[in-house]
């Protein structure tokens, strides 16, 4: 018994101690006896310059300061001491410090940003682009580095947003269709259809009525041929065979490149008049053109019998009696007087005058208010006062056109050129056919657009079948100049209509196929097959197609899009979701360099690119043989790519998949996103992405989504995210994805820059973010701030300011354009026979102004433009200008409103800003 | 007979017009679309609205329209403001148009300048042609073909006629057109591709209406084909053709004039509720292979949203949706003498 009681006792102190010490052992592990549910790190996620310090520290929820290890992934942005969590800023750059605490750890940011010394920001008068780069190579080096830097700057800030493909396509020609050229040239292209000759049978055709035409398929049949009234883009092409411009484009002797050429003028620049240089700027142009003595006719070969002045010729064009008229100088106008005559409703009227139109002219506005209601289709008297007319001198018959913007001679012939306003059109002919019939079918559909229209120039409009065909014959009675003797030498242009194709992408190359068309771009289905046919010719590209990015914060978002959004107003239940992610630059650069772009280019037919600019953009430099250099063949431009993985075409999934991480970790240490901490049920992130149409997301929303997911996936596994991009179409029609980009409602929207402009300079302005263009599509950065980025003549300017130095020039303050003169009025004073106002125009301060020299103070009537009184001379200069103008009780107006125009230069050292102005209008004379 | 015959016109008329109503108000009521371009461009587009009737320009702000859709300042320093005119309003004058002047209206976007009514009236024709050749061919034929499915009953030919039947039930008309087009057009290229222009000569056109006629009518004659036979099963298994047959008659004789005028009483009116699907089927037919007819034009205006078109469009679909039905009634009578619609108990 007493043994049992001995070995009870020691085994039980046995188990004692050995728990007693099994339980200090373990006790050791805490250190206190709290536990920790989160920790946050105080004085992060701030914004610092280089070499400013930070101290940081790790606290528990209640306040409390925790021993940390600290850690920076970007030591050459932010260092930190891992003990004390000192940060000291080094560059600019986001860096994420890691504190960590036993098993647990948190994350915080630190953002460097090198503050812009203002003191080099732009101020004075600049104008920074050189107008003479045709003849000035450096000066052409000077434009091509100002797009350069314009142009390194929007593609770091994603205002390009994410390019995809460059719209470059392939044609088939029938053989019997002989080309001027072999390869696609520039402006010209292969010179169709005017420079084409055919030799042969189309075999597959219905009937050879037209068989000896030239064929082209179209999708859609327009039942109008008037631009000037037609709200549908494919009318244009069809009016161009029908009307002569005053210039237009024909080969170079070298066939390589397109030159200006006159048609319906007589020179090939204008009389600049009233200015003794002939190379200077000025408003009023006359051109001599040509009329019935020189040739030129009209032709017609419709059913009515109406038409004035027409004549036979006795001559037939595939069964249809040809008509003929000589051309008079006033029928030049007619068009412009038919389209700013309100009255007559022509859509492209309103189009006209609108504050946009570069060619505006003189008057135009106020002609196209007081027509509202008018007999007859124009009115005569009140034309009068239009910047448009026409005269004859000793050197021949004339048009004069008076602009409201100025211009040289020679950009008043690049701006005119291959406009088909200034066609020439006899007035009485269409008040015959009547204005609601010209170039329609009529009302009971009797009679066609043949019936109803009057041809110019080598073909004649012979034949209109609704939704079937449309048939051009090259007339007699045109005669080519000399510049056109390889053109129009052949029987005529017939226009096919498929409207299937518009669902059916194959329709018309099948049609091609079976021999019913001479010509036809290859679909993306086909162009395996037959991309190297013998028949096929490559286009280069006039469009790139991108994503457009709409990378701004709640707060940018609120403020361009919100209750009072400076763009377009939401009401607070209509906001976007705006996904923090996407302002993060970081997540921008994973997107683009995670897409696949020979993916898409596969599946559309096109072709992979960067560039922002299609091939149609031209720089400002020259080649030996005088042909323009493309903007995307520049160093400049080359430069620009380097580091975007050109090779690649900017697909490189391991630099996608390091930014993506990037992304996440600053997005989650900044608290944006909840960290994740059951890596198994992973949170996702959602984007929206709108697309035109439903085969836009088979053709490109489906390989990015797939190539972009895939790497995000991967990046943010760890993390416990999912990307995950849903692509919509975003309405019924194309405008609903544009207006949804205006609008901000989105967070990639597809878009493309297509069309053509020769001044890629001008074009930049679409980037600017207050929407100036009315264009604006990516959003996101802030465009007027100074950036140091910028730096031109070792002065900083914001974007905003670097566009307008660059084109069109103005007065800078602190790296932005301002309004350098503002204008005061007063209330005035009243007497018996007289009102006087006293207007004061003052110089803005800082912006290097020396003085305002007034040149012309102008009061007139602003219904009809009729002046009442003038004064040119007289005025005293300074930094304020003040101006007496005096309003007789005599000066009478219809709604008693007298117009005012004050002409000024302003003087700076760095040069003089000439032809500025002002126009308003005041109250008339009214007794006190 | 006939009190019943005129109040049906009247009940078709009064259909048509609430149909024809709901259309346009509920068209009308679909969001605008928006313009893009240039400022000017904006302008020009809303400045034609208000031409076409479909906004006011109006030089003060008006609450009672509700938000303005649009608005610019003239030189005259005057704010205009562009209203839409209200549905109601728009309605309205649509009434009295049509009601008074028997206006529907120009088109604005397929054809500007031309009446509504010129439109349809130019393309009726086609259509209509296309439709009824092709029930005129597809009913007998499905009718034949259903009766020796019947008579040779579970035969070779039955099996054959049956398993083509359930094919061509299945495949959509515009799936069958693309089909014969790829095999008959651009493979062996017998048959013209796309509707011929006018220069074309009579054989053409009469090889034009081959593809177009087959893919309308290959469904109707499957699916008359199926139920004929159905039917006619049904019957020659019935007591009274057995007593015809040992009364003497033969097996045709029982056929023609006991079975198959039991067997058509469903049948009859089917032949017109098809007209309706193929007149239906035709609005893609027409896309694909270009044929200028009104069913096209009804997908083409509401896509355009050219209102004026697509109402006259909708009324000649709604009267002839709505005179089938007429018909489909009165030939239950003649059909089977038992039934009389309006017939006094």
């Amino acid at each position: 018994m007493k043994r049992r009681k001995l070995f009870a006792l020691c085994a039980s102190c046995l188990i004692g101690t050995t728990g007693i010490v099994l339980g200090g052992l373990t006790s050791c592990g805490n250190t206190t006896t709290e536990t920790i549910d989160s920790m946050s790190i105080s004085g992060g996620n701030v914004t610092v310059e280089p070499g400013a310090t930070v101290t940081l520290s790790l606290l528990d929820q209640s306040g409390n300061a925790l021993d940390a290890t600290w850690t920076s992934n970007l030591p050459s942005v932010a260092k930190v001491d891992a003990s004390t969590g000192l940060v000291t800023a080094v560059s600019d750059g986001t860096a994420v410090i890691t504190a960590k605490h036993g098993n647990l750890s948190t994350t915080t940011t630190i953002t460097v940003e090198e503050k812009v010394d203002m003191s080099k920001a732009a101020s004075g008068l600049k104008n920074l682009k050189m107008e003479d780069y045709p003849t000035n190579p450096e000066s052409g080096e000077n434009n091509n580095d100002l797009l350069g830097l314009q142009e390194k700057y929007i593609m770091e800030e994603f205002l390009t947003g994410i390019p995809l493909v460059a719209d470059s396509t392939y044609q088939m020609f029938n053989p019997r269709v002989k080309l001027p050229v072999d390869e696609y040239q520039d402006l010209m292209g292969f010179g169709t259809p005017s420079y084409v000759e055919i030799d042969g049978t189309l075999n597959g055709l219905d009937s050879q009525e037209y068989g000896q035409f030239y064929h082209i398929g179209t999708s859609e049949d327009p039942q109008e041929i008037f631009n000037a009234d037609a709200n549908n883009q494919s009318v244009s092409s069809l009016s161009g065979l029908i009307t002569l411009p005053l210039w237009s484009y024909k080969f170079n002797d070298n066939k390589n490149g397109g030159e200006l050429y006159s048609v319906t003028a007589k020179s090939d620049v204008p009389v600049l008049v009233g200015a003794e240089d002939q190379e200077g700027t000025g408003n009023t142009f006359r051109i001599y053109v040509r009329t019935e003595k020189d040739g030129l006719y009209y032709t017609y070969a419709g059913n009515r019998t109406d038409l004035p002045g027409f004549t036979s010729t006795g001559k037939q064009l595939n069964g249809k009696t040809v008509y003929r008229r000589g051309v008079k100088v006033e029928d030049y106008l007619t068009v412009l007087r038919l389209a700013l005559t309100q009255k007559n409703g022509l859509y492209r009227g309103a189009e006209m005058v609108g504050d946009q139109y570069t060619q505006s002219l003189k008057g135009s506005a106020s002609y196209y208010e007081a027509t509202a209601n008018c007999d007859g289709l124009y009115d005569e008297n009140l034309w009068a006062q239009v910047g448009a007319q026409v005269g004859s001198d000793s050197q021949g018959e004339y048009v004069e056109f008076t602009t409201t913007n100025p211009f040289s001679a020679k950009t008043f012939v690049d701006s005119f050129q291959g406009l088909d306003y200034y066609s020439p059109l006899p007035m009485d002919a269409v008040e015959a056919i009547g204005i609601d019939n010209y170039g329609k079918f009529s009302n009971d559909r009797k009679t066609s657009p043949v019936d109803n229209t009057v041809s110019i120039g080598a073909f004649t409009l012979i034949n209109w079948e609704t939704d079937s065909q449309i048939s051009f014959a090259r007339n007699e009675v045109y005669t080519k100049l000399p510049d056109e003797e390889e053109m129009y030498n052949f029987a005529g242009v017939n226009y096919k209509v498929y409207t299937g194709a518009k669902s059916d992408p194959e329709l018309m190359f099948k049609e091609f196929i079976a021999e019913k068309l001479d010509v036809v771009t290859i679909p993306a289905t086909q162009l395996q097959n037959y991309q190297s046919d013998p028949r096929t010719k490559s286009i280069p590209d006039e469009g790139t197609w991108k994503l457009n990015v709409n990378a701004t914060t709640k707060e940018t978002w609120e403020k361009l899009f919100g209750e009072n959004g400076t763009v377009k107003a939401h009401p607070k239940d209509k906001y976007w979701e705006v996904k923090p992610i996407m302002s993060n630059k970081n997540f921008l650069r994973g997107l683009f360099f995670g897409t696949d772009r020979t993916a898409i280019a596969k599946a559309t037919g096109y072709t992979p690119t960067l560039n922002y600019f299609s091939s149609v953009y031209m720089g400002y430099t020259y080649n030996e043989d005088g042909t323009r250099i493309k903007w995307n063949d520049t160093p400049q431009h080359q430069e620009n790519l380097k580091d975007w993985y050109p090779e690649t075409y900017g697909y490189n999934t391991a630099a996608a998949q390091i930014y993506f991480q990037r992304a996440l970790e600053e997005e989650i240490a900044k608290g944006n996103y909840p960290r994740v901490t059951d890596t198994s049920k992973p949170q996702t992130i959602t984007l929206i992405a709108k697309w035109m149409v439903q085969n836009n997301i088979t053709q490109y929303g489906s390989p990015f989504e797939a190539s972009v997911e895939a790497i995000a996936n991967k990046a943010w596994a760890s993390y416990g995210y999912k990307l995950d991009i849903v692509n919509q179409v975003a309405g019924a029609t194309n405008n609903d994805c544009y207006n949804a980009l205006k609008s901000g409602e989105f967070d990639l929207g597809m878009g493309a820059i297509t069309g053509y402009a020769l001044d890629p300079l001008g074009l930049t302005q679409i980037f600017c973010s207050d929407n100036r263009s009315g264009f604006t599509l990516n959003w996101g950065p802030d465009t007027s701030v100074v950036d140091s980025r910028l730096e031109w003549n070792d002065e900083y300017y914001s974007f905003d300011g670097l566009y307008s130095a660059a084109y069109g020039g103005g007065i800078f303050k602190d790296g932005n354009k301002v309004e350098a003169v503002t204008l005061e009025d007063s209330e005035p004073v009243v007497s018996s026979d007289k009102m006087v106002y006293t207007f004061t125009l003052r110089a803005v301060e800082g912006a290097g102004i020396d003085s305002i020299k007034v040149k012309a103070l102008e009061i007139f009537d602003p219904a009809t433009n009729k002046t009442f009184s003038l004064k040119d001379s007289g005025f005293t200069d300074g930094l304020t200008v003040s101006l007496e103008a005096e309003i007789l009780n005599s000066y009478t107006t219809a709604d008693g409103k007298i117009g005012i125009y004050i002409q000024y230069d302003i003087e700076t050292s760095d040069g003089t800003l000439a032809g500025q102005y002002f126009q308003f209008s005041v109250d008339g004379y009214k007794a006190a | 007979m006939k009190s019943y015959f005129i109040k049906r016109i009247f009940l078709i008329f009064v259909t048509a017009f609430i149909i024809l109503s709901l259309t346009f108000i509920l068209m009308k009521l679909l969001p605008d679309t928006m313009p893009s371009g240039f400022p000017a461009q904006v302008q020009a587009y809303y400045i034609d609205q208000v031409q076409m009737g479909y906004a006011k320009d109006l030089t003060e702000l008006t609450p009672s329209l509700g938000e303005p859709l649009y608005r610019y300042t003239d030189t005259l320093s005057v704010t205009h403001y562009i209203y839409k005119t209200p549905v109601m309003e728009q309605y309205w004058r649509f009434l009295v148009n049509v009601f008074t002047q028997w206006n529907w209206g120009t088109s604005t976007r397929i054809s500007v300048n031309s009446s509504a009514i010129a439109i349809i009236s130019e393309r009726l024709p086609v259509t209509m042609s296309l439709n009824v050749i092709s029930i005129v061919v597809a009913v007998p034929l499905g009718f034949l073909f259903g009766i020796i499915a019947a008579l040779r009953k579970n035969k070779l030919t039955d099996h054959v006629i049956s398993t083509l039947v359930m094919v061509l039930i299945s495949i959509p008309s515009f799936i069958l057109i693309t089909l014969l087009l790829l095999v008959f057009a651009y493979g062996t290229g017998w048959l013209p591709s796309q509707w011929p222009a006018s220069g074309a000569d009579a054989a053409t056109y009469a090889k034009a209406y081959i593809i177009p006629v087959c893919a309308l009518s290959f469904g109707t004659i499957a699916g008359f084909t199926r139920y004929m036979r159905a039917e006619l099963c049904e019957v020659m298994s019935s007591d009274f053709l057995l007593l015809a047959r040992t009364k003497g008659l033969t097996k045709t004789q029982c056929v023609i004039r006991h079975a198959l005028r039991n067997s058509m009483v469903p049948l009859v009116p089917m032949i017109v509720g098809q007209f309706i699907g193929i007149l239906s089927g035709s609005m893609i037919l027409e896309n694909l292979y270009g044929i200028q007819g009104i069913g096209r034009l009804f997908t083409d205006s509401l896509v355009a949203r050219d209102y004026n078109v697509l109402m006259v469009d909708m009324a000649i679909f709604t009267l002839i949706g709505l005179g089938a039905n007429l018909l489909v009634d009165l030939s239950y009578g003649i059909v089977d003498p038992r039934i009389r619609m309006g017939a006094k108990k």
